[in-house]
């Protein structure tokens, strides 16, 4: 086995677990989840040579990630003229994830807007520092703050829709 | 540091402020315990199940790609393709259409239709029949079909199928051979995600994508065995 191999299943082994529940966080789809860690991972794999240093292994496969989920919604579109609409599809048990969640507070993460959702999985899950956030998300150091300040807030509102401690959201 | 900033300091991260910065205020200290609270609940929610083998699989994917290598660490085969493209160039307004890449629009079209892949249904075999019917076949699968529907396949009007094999979508295109697909060398194809195969009948060409290699091996002699071409 070859170095690149060998420093690729290293990668792989190291990193699928936090990649694939970053991901569910992100897309909260676990199917897409999947399908988004096999297409970062894979797009790792050929772009190796690009990855110099092993401490900028996570932030380097998350920005693949977000990328692969960007591209999710720009993949190309082929024209094609369906010749019949005799479809048997069904449609009706499409049903995504997060309205079966039982789980309140899983509910709640789920029902953030992505901007709070996304840092707060981050800081909290993968134990990134504000300035690493900032890097993955291309933001400054004083947003990345605030998102965090309001996702929290939001959250705990939310939980104790009641509780008051003068905590504004425009932070 | 302020009430304010430490409020807010509290909320960015409750465990980068020290309790001895916050033993003045009760409630500053009582905010960072729930905070702390909060946090450690929603750890526990962030970290859900990973798939068993999910590693395994995509490290199995990877090993089953083609290498590629930059075009100057090979020059030859560069320099050869090129002499090869000039004479296909010259000679191609006398040569026959055939299809660039099979596969690469197969993938496309599953990609297009990927909603196809998460039908649930399973769709009855007498409602099936007459679609395999306008086709010049009939058919008894033995696995459940998830979707069937009649697409414009590279111009051939064709039956695109999800079937459900060992629990897994499986799609398959049903394409007449009115066109005389060319069989390629290697009859196989793949990308990222999926694994492809077709698969050259008397009268028709199927070809099968699927994100387990495996079930392409399992679905073409079942597709042999079910599918009956009238003559």
């Amino acid at each position: 086995m070859n170095s690149a191999q060998q420093r690729y299943e290293a990668l792989v082994r190291a990193y699928t677990p936090d990649l694939y529940r970053y991901a569910y966080w992100l897309c909260r789809s676990k199917s897409i989840a999947e399908d988004l860690v096999q297409d970062t991972l894979l797009r790792a794999w050929k772009n190796l040579s690009q990855l110099q240093e092993a401490n900028a292994a996570k932030a380097w496969l998350l920005t693949i990630l977000r990328h692969e989920n960007a591209r999710r919604f720009e993949r190309k579109q082929l024209d094609y003229s369906e010749v019949e609409q005799d479809s048997l599809e069904d449609t009706a048990h499409a049903s995504p994830e997060h309205w079966v969640a039982t789980d309140r507070l899983h509910r709640l993460m789920l029902e953030l807007p992505q901007e709070y959702r996304e840092p707060l999985v981050m800081q909290l899950l993968l134990g990134m520092t504000g300035d690493e956030i900032a890097t993955v998300l291309q933001l400054n150091l004083n947003t990345v703050n605030t998102r965090l300040f309001r996702g929290r807030a939001q959250l705990r509102a939310r939980l104790q829709p009641d509780h008051s401690d003068g905590v504004s959201q425009h932070g | 540091m302020d009430n304010l900033s430490l409020r807010r300091a509290l909320y960015e991260d409750p465990a980068s402020i020290s309790p001895q910065q916050l033993e003045d205020d009760a409630q500053l200290m009582q905010l960072q315990q729930e905070l702390l609270q909060l946090d450690h609940q929603l750890k526990q929610q962030l970290e859900i199940d990973v798939p068993p083998q999910l590693a395994e699989q995509i490290l199995l994917r990877q090993q089953m790609l083609p290498v590629t290598r930059h075009w100057w660490q090979r020059p030859l085969p560069y320099a050869t393709a090129a002499a090869l493209l000039l004479s296909v160039w010259f000679y191609q307004d006398s040569a026959p259409q055939v299809h660039a890449d099979l596969g690469q629009h197969a993938l496309s079209h599953v990609y297009h239709e990927l909603a196809a892949l998460g039908a649930i249904s399973t769709l009855d075999q007498p409602s099936l029949q007459p679609l395999f019917a306008e086709l010049g076949l009939s058919a008894e699968l033995p696995v459940p079909v998830r979707y069937a529907r009649f697409c414009d396949f590279e111009g051939v009007r064709s039956l695109h199928l999800v079937l459900e094999v060992d629990g897994q979508p499986l799609t398959v295109f049903v394409v007449p051979d009115q066109h005389d697909f060319p069989q390629a060398k290697t009859n196989q194809f793949a990308d990222a995600r999926f694994f492809g195969q077709s698969l050259k009948t008397a009268r028709h060409l199927l070809v099968l994508v699927a994100q387990q290699p495996q079930l392409l091996t399992k679905a073409g002699p079942l597709l042999a065995k079910s599918l009956n071409f009238n003559i």
